[in-house]
Order: C-alpha cells, then structure tokens, then sequence
C-alpha cells in the first residue's frame, strides 16, 4: 500500500523499518502494519494493526515499536493504537516486503 | 463509573461472546488434535488460536468500557458466561454442531453492532468478522459433511444440532428481550437475530428445534 509520508514523520517510519517481526524477517513497515504516525511535542502516537486478532506476538511487537522509537533523542512517549480496519492484507505490503517473502518462498497472491 | 442498562447489558453480551470463544479456543486444540484427517487438525488448531484471538480482542473492550487505562489485565479464564453446550464439546461431531451454531449466531449480533454504529465499533471487530467466516465456513462444510456420512454419524450429528441449538437460539431470544441494547443503540432495531439464526441454519437441513 502506497503512504504519503510526511518528511518530518519520515525518520520515524525509517526507524520501524529496523523493527522485524518475530516470526519473519520482514520490518512490521514493510509488512503494512503500520498506518499511520504523528508526532507531537516528543508524544508519537503509532496506529497500526496485525495479520490476525490471534497474533500471539502483539505484545513483543509493541514493546519492540516503542523501544525503537524511544532512541530518538526527542522523543519521550510511544502510544500504540491497534486498529483492526482497515483489515490487513497482502496488499498492505510494501513492495520490498513482498520481493522478501518470495524470496523466502512464501506466496503473497 | 455509573454504567447504563444498556451498558451493563452490552458487557455481558460481550463477555458471553468471548467466553464462547475462550472455550472454543480451548475445544478446538483438545478435541481438534484428534480430528478425522490431518488437514481437519490442523485448521481445527490454526481456529483455535483464532478463537483465542477473538475472545482477547472482546475482553480487552470490556476492559475499555468499563474505563481500564493503560495495559490491559491478563485474561486468565472466561467469566463463566460459556453456554453449557459449548463447556460439553467432547468429540468431533459436538464440536462442528456447537462450532457452527454459536458463530453463526455470534456473527449476526456482531453485524448488528456494526449495523448500530458502524464508524465507532468498525475498527474493532471488522478482521474478526473477516476470520470468523471462515470458521463458519469450514463447520458449515464439515457439518454437511457429517449429515452425509454413513452409520451413525449422521443420526449422532443430528442429536448434537438438537442438543445446541435450543440453548443458542434462547440466548438470541433473550437478547431481544433486553430493550436498552436497542434503546441505547448498541444493537440495531429489527435486527431479528433469532429469526435470522433459524434462517441460516436452513443451510444444514435438519430439524433442529
């Protein structure tokens, strides 16, 4: 899915694109869980979702999301909102995302 | 926190869901280990992570209506809302019949959530409903499966539908019996879930009630 990032909110998504998920080796940016992200006054606040309600990683994920975002120097809080809609589909993929999961031998049609 | 009737009454509709769907997540690994081939087994395992994901996803917006802040307490057990029907699964066949019946009947209340208030409820439960479908689907298939069977598992299937049904067509009863959940507009008006359930279920020819 094509995002229109905003350059100033640019160096965030940059450093999700360091945050993998714990089953694959596919950045949660590049999987298209990420929606969205602002940042105010030191505040970023993450929307994003997952493949499945059942992810049994979401906590691990969040907790990797905030801790990545925390290294930058000014920023001071992380919120994370989980929204389920729009659902996650491989079409949330970036295109990176998808030459990886070929090249591992995963279908994504 | 001073809770409405309609309130008090969507949480307990909201717990009851998710009770189902805690147990169901439990019915699906104990009984779905044994299933009949190897591919039912393993979708039967993969929908029992799903349910579990389901029933976590209702508990964490209970968790939201009743005003909890910040990280969300560990769910360690249902709140004992579980239809007894569901509790009894023991085997394959009353596995499919509880499966089929309770999500069906869980997938037209949700529709009526969302039919109530579509922009705030959507970005909760639309990739549930996506998912639960597909379980839907697949005990609908295997319960048709079972009704073409041969010896006695058509006639043991038959008994399982009876023995479920009842208990989820009172509790949709039940549930148009409480006006605040309409009043309040938690559920939509002229949602006739009982007479919807009773359709869908036309899709499994048996006289179930």
């Amino acid at each position: 899915m094509k995002k229109q990032i905003e350059p100033h909110l640019k160096k965030y998504w940059d450093a999700l694109k360091e945050v993998l998920d714990p089953e694959f080796p596919i950045s949660v940016v590049d999987l298209g869980l990420i929606y969205d992200i602002q940042e105010n006054r030191g505040t970023i606040d993450v929307t994003m979702t997952y493949t499945a309600v059942s992810c049994a990683c979401t906590e691990w994920m969040e907790a990797d999301i905030e801790k990545r975002l925390l290294l930058e120097p000014e920023v001071k809080k992380v919120n994370i909102h989980v929204v389920w809609d729009p659902p996650w589909t491989v079409e949330m993929m970036t295109r990176e995302g998808i030459e990886k999961m070929k090249y591992w031998g995963v279908s994504v049609r | 926190m001073t809770q409405s009737a309609g309130l008090k009454s969507f949480i307990e509709l909201l717990e009851t869901i998710g009770d189902n769907k805690y147990v169901f997540g439990d019915k699906l690994v104990e009984v779905g280990v044994s299933g009949p081939n190897l591919e039912a087994t393993l979708a039967a395992i993969a929908m029992a992570q799903g349910e579990l994901g389901h029933s976590r996803l209702l508990y964490y917006w209970v968790f939201d209506l009743k005003g909890y802040e910040g990280k969300k307490p560990d769910v360690k057990g249902q709140t004992g809302k579980a239809f007894r029907g569901v509790e009894n699964v023991h085997n394959w066949i009353t596995l499919i019949a509880a499966l089929y019946t309770v999500n069906t009947a869980i997938d037209l209340i949700l529709n009526s959530i969302l039919e109530a208030n579509r922009s705030k409820v959507v970005s909760r439960v639309n990739k549930l409903m996506r998912e639960q479908k597909e379980h839907i689907l697949y005990s609908r298939g295997w319960a048709q499966h079972l009704l073409e069977d041969k010896g006695a598992i058509p006639r043991k299937f038959k008994e399982a539908l009876r023995e479920i049904t009842p208990e989820v067509g009172a509790w949709l009863r039940e549930i148009e019996q409480k006006s605040e959940l309409f009043a309040e507009g938690y559920l939509a008006k002229e949602s006739q879930l009982y007479s919807k359930f009773m359709e869908e279920l036309k899709d499994v020819p048996v006289q179930v009630v």
